[in-house]
C-alpha cells in the first residue's frame, strides 16, 4: 500500500502538539526540525498554509474565537467586547461596518451567525404581513 | 373591508411581531464542483439535511466527516464558489404532497415544470421514511389489471407487490407500465410515474399519450430529465414514493413506476465517486443494495388497523444485451416480487409485449387473480412452456405426431392471441373470454395469421351481445353454470 500523504491541517495539528509545553531553546530546535520535515516531504511551499492552519488550530485549542461584529455605525471598544463576551471571554473581535444593515449588529464566528439586524427584523416583519 | 379596519389589523400584526435574534449555523464551502460540494463548520449536521447555499441553490449533506461536510446540489451550481457561506435548515430533505399534485408534472423538489400554476400544498412528507414494518402489512389479495393479456393472465401483479419490469433498450418496458397506468382509470388507483434521466423528448411524448386517454386525472409524473444533475435522479424515486404514501396513509392504493432504476443507480454512482467513497463491483458504492431495497420496501399493502391502503411499485431496469447477471439487475430481482422479462428475440420477431415466459414470474400476485382468471389462465402457462419445448420442431410439421402438432397448434395459436399492441389495454373479462375460447379449441380452425382478425371479431361478439356474461366475470363470479354459458357462447360464435 502506498504511504498516506498527510494534509496541511494534519502537519498544523501535529506542530501543536508537540510546541504547546515547549519554551526557549527546546523551541527553537523542535522548529528548525519541523521545516527540515517539511523540506523532506516537500512541504515548504505550503508552508504558508500550514502556519494559518495552525493558529486556527492553536486558538482554537486555547479557546480564542475569532469573531466579526458588523454594525452600521463604529460602535465604541466596549460594546465591542461585550458582544464578545457572549461568545467566549476570549474573543478576538474584528469590527465591521455595513450600513446597508440599517442598525443592531451582526456576530460571526466560523460556525454560527447570530442576526440581530434591523434588515433582518425588516424582513421577517415583511415576510409575517404578507 | 374599511380603511380602519385595515389599520386596526395592521397594527396588531405589528404589536404582536416578536423581535427576535436569528441564530444561524454555517459552514464556508471549501470545494464545488461537478454537483457536490465539500464545506468546513456546519458541526452539528445532520445526515440527509437541506443545507442553504447563496442563491437559494439548495443541497443535501451526505458525508459527515470528521472536519468536513460533504453534499450534492439540487440545481444550478456555476454562482457558488470558495468561501461561501452555507446555512442548516434544519430540515431532513421534503417534498410537497397532496392532492393537488394530481395531474401535474413536477421535479423531484415538488415544483411544477408543466408550466401551469405554482402549486400551493401546506404538507411536507419527508423522502427518506423507513417502511412499514411486519406488523402493519397484509398479503397481497387485490389485483392490480394492467389490461395486457400476457401479464394479467399468467404474471398477474397485486395491489402491494413490487413487480420488476426488465430488458433490453427500446422494447417495450414503458409501454407496459404506461398501458399499465391507461388502463387504471375507474380502478379506485392513484399513479405516480417517476421519469429518471430519460429525455425530455420521450417525457413530453408520454405525458400528452397520459392525457390523450384521461390518465392524467389520477396520475403525478415526477421528472428528472438527462440534463438535470445526477442529485436530481438520485432524490427522484424517492420523491415519488413520498408523494405516493401520502394517499397511501389516506388508504388509497397508488401505484408507483420507477423509469428507470438503473440511471438512478449510475446517479448514485457518479454522486459516491465524486464524495470519493470506496467504489466495489462495476464501481458501485457499497450500498447501492441498500439503495433499491430501501425504496422498495416502502411499496406494501398495510393492514386495516394501519390505516390501509397500499403502493405498488413497477420499478423497470435496463439490461445490456439480455444479461441478467449484472450487478444491478440482481439486485433489484432478488428484492422485487418477480419480474417481467422481456427479450429482444421476441419483439424483433413480432411478438409484443415481448414478455419470455420461461424467465417472468409473479411470487405473490396468484392469490390476487381474481376466480375466472385463474380458472382460465391455469394451463396457460403450462400449454405456453410445453410449447416452447416443441418450438424448435414446428418446421418439421408434416413429419409430427399428432399429439405434438397439437400442441404446437395451440401453441401458436396463444402465442397470437397474446399479441396485443401498444395503448390499447383491455379488460379483465374480455381477456377471460379469448383466453378461455382459444385454450380450449374454439380456435383451432382458424389459420395462425388470421387469429388477429379473428380475436376482433371475438370480441365485438362479445361486447354487442354478451355483455351481461361479460359483467358477471369481471365481478369476478365463476361457477359451472357461468363456465357452460361462456362455453355456449364460444360455440355460437364459431358457428357464425
Amino acid at each position: 500500500m502506498p504511504k498516506k500523504k498527510s494534509t496541511t491541517t494534519q502537519y498544523a495539528k501535529a506542530l501543536y502538539e508537540v510546541t504547546k509545553d515547549l519554551k526557549g531553546e527546546h523551541l527553537h530546535a523542535v522548529l528548525a526540525e519541523f521545516v527540515k520535515l517539511l523540506a523532506r516531504a516537500h512541504k515548504l511551499k505550503q508552508a504558508e498554509q500550514v502556519i494559518v492552519e495552525f493558529e486556527k488550530f492553536a486558538k482554537k485549542q486555547q479557546g480564542i474565537v475569532p469573531l466579526t461584529v458588523t454594525t452600521a455605525r463604529t460602535v465604541p471598544d466596549k460594546e465591542l467586547i461585550k458582544i464578545g463576551n457572549i461568545f467566549s471571554h476570549q474573543a478576538e473581535v474584528t469590527p465591521m461596518i455595513d450600513e446597508k444593515i440599517i442598525g443592531g449588529f451582526i456576530a460571526a464566528t466560523d460556525e454560527v451567525i447570530l442576526d440581530g439586524s434591523l434588515r433582518k427584523q425588516l424582513i421577517r416583519l415583511k415576510q409575517n404581513l404578507i | 373591508m374599511s380603511i380602519n379596519s385595515i389599520v386596526d389589523e395592521l397594527r396588531k400584526n405589528i404589536s404582536a411581531f416578536e423581535k427576535q435574534v436569528e441564530v444561524e449555523e454555517v459552514g464556508k464551502v471549501i470545494e464545488v464542483g461537478d454537483g457536490i460540494a465539500r464545506m468546513s463548520g456546519l458541526s452539528k449536521c445532520q445526515a440527509s439535511e437541506m443545507l442553504e447555499f447563496p442563491g437559494g441553490t439548495m443541497g443535501v449533506a451526505l458525508n459527515l466527516e470528521e472536519e468536513t461536510v460533504g453534499s450534492v446540489l439540487l440545481g444550478d451550481y456555476t454562482h457558488i464558489k470558495e468561501g461561501d457561506t452555507v446555512k442548516r435548515t434544519g430540515r431532513i430533505l421534503s417534498v410537497p404532497v397532496g392532492e393537488q399534485l394530481i395531474g401535474r408534472v413536477v421535479n423531484p423538489l415538488g415544483k411544477a415544470i408543466d408550466g401551469g400554476a405554482e402549486i400551493k400544498t401546506d404538507k411536507f412528507y419527508p423522502i427518506e421514511k423507513i417502511a412499514p414494518g411486519v406488523m402493519k402489512r397484509e398479503r397481497v389479495n387485490q389485483p392490480v389489471q394492467t389490461g395486457i393479456k400476457s401479464i394479467d393472465a399468467m404474471f398477474p401483479i397485486g395491489r402491494g407487490q413490487r413487480e420488476l419490469i426488465i430488458g433490453d433498450r427500446q422494447i417495450g418496458k414503458t409501454a407496459l407500465a404506461i398501458d399499465t397506468i391507461i388502463n387504471q382509470k375507474g380502478q379506485n388507483m392513484i399513479c405516480v410515474y417517476v421519469a429518471i434521466g430519460q429525455k425530455e423528448s420521450k417525457i413530453a411524448r408520454i405525458v400528452a399519450k397520459l392525457k390523450e386517454h384521461g390518465a392524467m386525472d389520477y396520475t403525478i409524473v415526477v421528472v428528472a430529465g438527462a440534463s438535470q444533475p445526477a442529485s436530481l435522479s438520485y432524490i427522484a424515486p424517492y420523491a415519488g414514493v413520498a408523494m405516493a404514501e401520502y394517499f397511501m396513509d389516506q388508504g388509497k392504493d397508488v401505484l408507483c413506476v420507477y423509469d428507470d432504476l438503473s440511471k438512478q443507480a449510475w446517479a448514485y454512482r457518479e454522486i459516491s465517486l465524486l464524495l470519493r467513497r470506496p467504489p466495489g463491483r462495476e464501481a458501485y458504492p457499497g450500498d447501492v443494495f441498500y439503495l433499491h431495497s430501501r425504496l422498495l420496501e416502502r411499496a406494501c399493502r398495510r393492514n386495516k388497523e394501519a390505516g390501509g391502503g397500499s403502493i405498488t411499485a413497477l420499478p423497470i431496469i435496463e439490461t445490456q444485451a439480455g444479461d441478467v447477471t449484472a450487478y444491478i439487475p440482481t439486485n433489484v430481482i432478488s428484492i422485487t416480487d418477480g419480474q417481467i422479462f422481456l427479450e429482444s428475440d421476441l419483439y424483433f420477431r413480432g411478438i409484443r409485449p415481448a414478455v419470455n415466459v420461461g424467465l417472468s414470474v409473479s411470487r405473490v400476485g396468484g392469490d390476487a387473480q381474481i376466480k375466472p382468471m385463474k380458472k382460465v389462465a391455469g394451463k396457460l402457462k403450462l400449454n405456453m412452456g410445453q410449447f416452447r419445448e416443441l418450438e424448435a420442431f414446428a418446421q418439421f410439421a408434416s413429419d409430427l405426431d399428432p399429439a405434438t402438432k397439437k400442441q404446437i397448434d395451440l401453441g401458436q395459436r396463444l402465442v397470437e392471441v397474446l399479441k396485443q399492441p401498444q395503448y390499447q389495454p383491455m379488460n379483465v373479462a374480455n381477456q377471460v373470454a379469448i383466453i378461455y375460447a382459444v385454450s380450449n379449441g374454439f380456435a383451432d380452425a382458424v389459420a395462425v395469421n388470421e387469429m388477429q382478425t379473428w380475436e376482433n371479431k371475438f370480441h365485438e361478439f362479445f361486447n354487442r351481445s354478451k355483455s351481461a356474461l361479460l359483467g358477471k366475470i369481471a365481478k369476478a363470479e365463476w361457477d359451472d353454470k357461468i363456465e357452460a354459458e361462456l362455453k355456449e357462447a364460444c360455440g355460437e360464435f364459431v358457428k357464425q
